[in-house]
């Protein structure tokens, strides 16, 4: 356990005071801090430090420990929940020292990609119960791996597909689910390009990183920045820039409408045709997805835009169809005389709401909102796609089997060699 | 530079389209050398669709750029061609991995080069090709980890041989990341190899050789692993991860459909051996997530025996199973607990329809950790038993738990597959009272083509304050019946009915008006005439027609009885059953042998206010003759059951008093008859019943 009281100074920034008095509105019943999860949180860069944002003002919980590779991340993340909480977690390079502590009930994970499923699964082993950020895998076989240990281990695991908890989408669902526009033979979402490029400077590694922790299962490389800060450019992190960062998060509330989680057939086709031919994904891809009943389409493109929104779902009925992004809802014809729906607005990524469920599941020992089945099969449709795209081919997928029929070369793409000793 | 060079190059500046699928292999090579990020995404695309064999060696050079762009370009072309080799056929495939092999092998090639080469080489092996080569470089320590990584991802047959093969010559440090590569595979090609290491002196070699065997479905491994664990000392680093690689053989097993029994049976034993809490805890779970009644049987007695967190572990595993009789096991163990564990226990409680669980589940509804289960566990699997006590939650839930409830049940009506109709009934009418106004509509819209059969006060008032004109007519069938008599609202819901009566097809409603508790109120809503005398049985057959009225039609006034053939017969009063029949067996006193060649007079007394066009709508088994107020009107002599309303007969009615008689015969069977009175426009006749 490592305190660095001397590098710890009291900051009053208006940033936080914005962030606390949103959070300071966080719903949830008022518990006792005896009654309140004690958990910690793993990973303190952009995403990490919306959550403790968050968290740090949710009277559900009460944050006893932060964790990054980067020291002065997690003085930072100290610093934050200090500030919004006025209490001192304590700060750890390995997550290992965290999952030791029989104190802590619940983890946040919200590291690089790569590091999702073992953190989970580790954490799972050690009797905790885990909030993990999707995409909750970068192979199959990893998801596979983390739903099996989840229930092996009698464990809550929620993932961070935040839009379950959204009323703008549960409204939408309700709607949907009560036949308003019919039966739902297509859907479509859609996002913008990936802008990633190739290409990084080989560094020494900054002081107070654990470079080798940081890559953890992925081949060991030298430190660069560009791998450091822009992770999800790079194949052995992240399996596909926006494929895998906004299409797990659409493709789940498609998943939802159509209530469907696993395609028949899936084939992806793209490229980079204007720049970006060297980075690991490509600008601009379209995917295909046949569903039993349902042919669903994921776009990537520039200027990306349906029903006037430039990132969202639509599902399209026998009687009428639906757009939505996490701001508003539509349905069309105007005929129907449903006026849009307006949520309220987005103000962060960590949403109470989820979180929330999350600790209300804690006690019940429920299945939460955004289960890890459920994440993992909404995270496997877009993995299924990255690989029809590197393959070049239609594939057929077996859900039971969850391997691709008849294609041993598209299957090799399902599993990862992890480095030694790091082990799923 | 001769012309056609000069024309080449002017044509990528000022060609129609930038991507011109006719520009050679080399021409798209003198793209990738460009700065043009724009060149690099032609040749890439372009490049990607060509022979592959003759492709690869061309660009290879380019991979050791300085540039990020170009070696980025390259490598993804190199693993585009790679991925698609599989199209240019068996030999076009063999001859790539070939060049791929012979490229990695040469010394004078950058580390990152052949790095790239690798990855490109994974994906265009197959069980035909040779690996043999690499073997230096998987004992090599700069190059052991990326090959080990290159074979593993391969995962081919000779993949798997070369790391079987090193097992012999690496030191056990490296022997172990082997393993953990082979882990990740399926099967275990090198089985001997991997047993022989379970007794290794080294602890994580040990637990290396455990791991790459609890993925296969053998009972054999299982044991074999059983035995590692139970000498593992507990201050191992790996005492968790071997008893966790037995845990998770034993699901193996279960999952492909292996031996169950002794699957369940290796739970007991991690139970009893293994000193690990989280162990101890997964198998409690493994055996109630696959566990059958006698499972059941060990559970409870864990629950009863057990303390803290194995109790606990217990009471949720036990309420998983999902065995005929589970609801009384639990309900039995409930008397053990307090009402928090009781919680625990809902969702087996609410798997199978019980009614003995009511009090129950009322008790532990009552507490807030109860409800939170409740409504979690609804949620997590929505089924019919829960609706019955969505009602006790109405108050006291907080606004997101409402929207739970209601997300539920959208869930549920949306993918419920169960035959009982009444159930969704049920669910579209607490969601007419629980979703928000503009969800109101389509709740509503599920309800008019579900029956419902049982409306609670509290709903009941919710729905008329709400208002009740645009009601389908099975709700407003029970609403009428739940409104007390004194209701002022009763005579409003009874026109609302009549109204729909009229409109609706009759069929239909007396489906759904049969299931209801308020049947009663249906015969007379409907215009039924439900009072009649009843005289008879008197001796008929078919072949004689319907002439003979057996000296009845002298005894309709005054109630007199009747003489025939030296019998004495008299008038017995009785009324219609369910919603508005006559049933003739009666007459026979259970004597139904001789409950044939007969018939039968009925004889009903009408008064109404003033004279209008009136119809009586008849079914009979099996014929009829009709007469009103004494005067024949109609007769059938046919053989058939009875059908409501299959005869539409006009009748004048009187102002006052009227009579109506019926004669109907049997020939065998069933014998009943049903009769209503309409005006012209179909709707039920106002009339009172006189003096029956």
């Amino acid at each position: 356990m490592m305190r660095r009281r001397d590098f710890l100074k009291k900051t009053s920034s208006l940033f936080f005071l914005s962030s606390s008095s949103y959070f300071s509105k966080a719903l949830g019943n008022s518990q006792s801090l005896s009654n309140s999860v004690r958990i910690a949180v793993i990973g303190t860069g952009g995403m990490g430090t919306r959550h403790l944002e968050a968290l740090a003002v949710n009277p559900q919980c009460v944050i006893l420990a932060v964790c990054d590779v980067a020291k002065s991340r997690y003085y930072e993340a100290i610093k934050i929940v200090e500030n919004l909480s006025n209490k001192t977690p304590d700060g750890y390079q390995d997550f290992r020292r965290v999952l030791e502590r029989s104190d802590i009930d619940a983890v946040f994970v919200a590291t690089p990609d790569h590091w999702h499923p073992l953190i989970t699964i580790m954490a799972c082993k050690a009797g905790k119960d885990v909030y993990v950020e999707k995409p909750v895998c970068t192979t199959i076989q990893e998801g596979r791996a983390m739903v099996d240990t989840a229930r092996r281990y009698g464990r809550v695991v929620q993932v961070g597909t935040q839009q379950r908890s959204m009323p703008v989408f549960q409204k939408a669902m309700h709607l949907i689910h009560s036949g308003v526009i019919g039966t739902i033979t297509s859907a479509r979402a859609w996002v913008g390009v990936n802008e990633w490029k190739a290409g990084e400077k080989i560094e020494p590694i900054p002081k107070g990183l654990d470079w080798d922790l940081w890559l953890g299962p992925a081949p060991y490389v030298p430190f660069s920045k560009e791998r450091f800060v822009g992770f999800m450019g790079f194949f052995d992190y992240a399996r596909g820039g926006q494929l895998t960062n906004w299409g797990i998060h659409l493709m789940d509330v498609v998943h939802w409408g159509i209530q469907q989680d696993s395609p028949l057939t899936v084939y992806a086709s793209g490229g980079s045709y204007r720049q970006g031919a060297g980075a690991d994904n490509y600008e601009t891809i379209e995917a295909v997805f046949e569903y039993p009943g349902c042919l669903v389409t994921w776009e990537q493109r520039h200027s990306s835009t349906h029903g006037n929104k430039a990132y969202g779902i639509a599902f399209y009925g026998t009687e009428g169809a639906l757009f939505i992004d996490r701001n508003s809802f539509i349905i069309k014809p105007d005929s129907k005389g449903i006026p849009e729906f307006i949520g309220e607005p987005e103000k962060s990524w960590a949403n109470p709401q989820h979180h929330n469920n999350f600790f209300e599941c804690i006690r019940t020992r429920n299945i939460p909102v955004a289960d890890i089945e459920q994440g993992f099969r909404s995270t496997s449709a877009v993995l299924l796609a990255g690989i029809s795209l590197r393959c070049k081919r239609k594939l057929v997928w077996d859900k039971n089997t969850e391997r691709f029929v008849n294609d041993s070369d598209a299957n090799k793409y399902l599993i990862r060699a992890y480095r030694p000793p790091w082990h799923l | 530079m001769c012309f056609f060079e000069i024309v080449s190059i002017a044509l990528m500046f000022f060609s129609p389209s930038d991507f011109d699928t006719s520009l050679s292999v080399e021409l798209l090579i003198q793209k990738l050398s460009s700065k043009s990020e724009l060149d690099h995404a032609i040749a890439r695309q372009l490049l990607s669709l060509k022979n592959p064999v003759v492709v690869v060696p061309k660009i290879l050079p380019f991979l050791e750029s300085e540039d990020p762009d170009i070696k980025g370009t390259t490598r993804n072309i190199l693993i585009d061609l790679a991925n698609d080799s599989k199209k240019w056929g068996g030999d076009v495939r063999k001859n790539l991995s070939h060049i791929l092999i012979e490229s990695f092998l040469d010394s004078k090639r950058s580390t990152s080069a052949r790095e790239d080469i690798l990855k490109a080489l994974i994906f265009t092996v197959d069980d035909e090709v040779d690996l043999l080569p690499l073997k230096e470089y998987l004992i090599n320590e700069e190059w052991r980890e990326k090959i080990r990584t290159a074979l593993v991802e391969a995962n081919t047959k000779p993949a798997k041989s070369l790391l079987c093969d090193s097992l012999d010559v690496l030191d056990d440090k490296a022997k172990s990341a082997i393993l953990l590569g082979l882990y990740q595979l399926d099967g275990v090609p090198c089985e001997e190899k991997v047993i022989s290491l379970l007794s290794s002196s080294n602890p994580e070699l040990r637990a290396s050789a455990v791991l790459s065997l609890s993925n296969t479905p053998s009972p054999i491994y299982a044991e074999k692993i059983f035995q590692v664990c139970v000498l593992e000392p507990e201050i191992s680093d790996y005492y968790q991860q071997n008893w966790d690689s037995l845990l998770r053989i034993t699901e193996r097993i279960l999952q492909t459909g292996g031996n169950w029994s002794y699957a369940i049976n290796l739970y007991k034993k991690i139970l009893a051996f293994s000193k690990s809490q989280s162990i101890v805890c997964s198998a409690i779970f493994g055996l109630g997530r696959y566990g059958d009644d006698s499972v059941a049987e060990f559970l409870s007695e864990l629950v009863i025996t057990s303390e803290g967190e194995k109790k606990k572990c217990a009471m949720c595993a036990l309420s998983q199973i999902s065995s005929k009789g589970i609801a009384d096991k639990l309900l039995n163990l409930c008397g053990r607990l307090s009402l928090e564990e009781q919680a625990m226990l809902l969702p087996g409680l609410l798997r199978e329809n019980n009614r003995e669980i009511n009090e129950t589940v009322i008790n532990i509804l009552s507490t807030p950790i109860g409800k939170e289960k409740f409504i979690n566990s609804f949620w997590e699997e929505p089924n019919c038993n829960y609706l019955n006590y969505l009602t006790y939650l109405d108050k006291d839930i907080t606004e997101i738990q409402r929207n739970k409830i209601i997300q539920s049940l959208w869930k549920y009506v949306s993918t419920n597959t169960e035959e009982n109709q009444e159930c969704k009934g049920k669910a579209y009418m607490l969601l007419y009272k629980m979703a928000p106004p503009d969800e109101k509509p389509y709740a509503m819209s599920g309800l008019k083509k579900f029956p419902i059969t049982e409306v609670t006060q509290d709903l009941l008032q919710d729905i008329l304050k709400e208002g009740y004109d645009s009601l389908p007519f099975p709700l407003l069938f029970e609403l009428y019946g739940a409104l007390p008599n004194e209701d002022e609202r009763k005579g409003r819901l009874k026109g609302l009915l009549i109204s729909q009566i009229k409109e609706s097809s009759l069929e239909l409603i007396l489906s759904i008006v049969s299931e209801s508790k308020y049947l009663d109120n249906f015969p007379s809503l409907a215009g039924f005439i439900t009072s009649w005398k009843l005289i008879g049985p008197f001796p008929w057959s078919f072949g004689e027609g319907i002439d003979s009225d057996y000296g009845v039609l002298n005894a309709v006034e005054g109630n007199k009885g009747v003489e025939f053939r030296g019998k004495r017969f008299e008038w017995k009063s009785v009324k219609t059953e369910g919603w508005g029949y006559v049933n003739l067996m009666h007459l026979c006193e259970g004597k139904d042998e001789e409950c044939s060649n007969i018939c039968a007079f009925a004889l009903a007394n009408i008064k109404i206010t003033e004279a209008q066009e009136s119809y009586l709508l008849l079914g009979s088994d099996d014929g009829y003759r009709l007469w009103v107020n004494g005067e024949l009107i109609d007769a059938k002599n046919v053989d058939r059951g009875m059908k409501v309303d299959e005869e539409k007969l006009p009748i004048k009615l009187l102002p006052g008093s009227n009579k109506i008689l019926l004669q109907i015969t049997q020939i065998r069977g069933g014998w009943n008859f049903c009769a209503r009175l309409v005006d012209k426009e179909n709707k039920p006749l106002k009339f009172e019943m006189e003096g029956n």
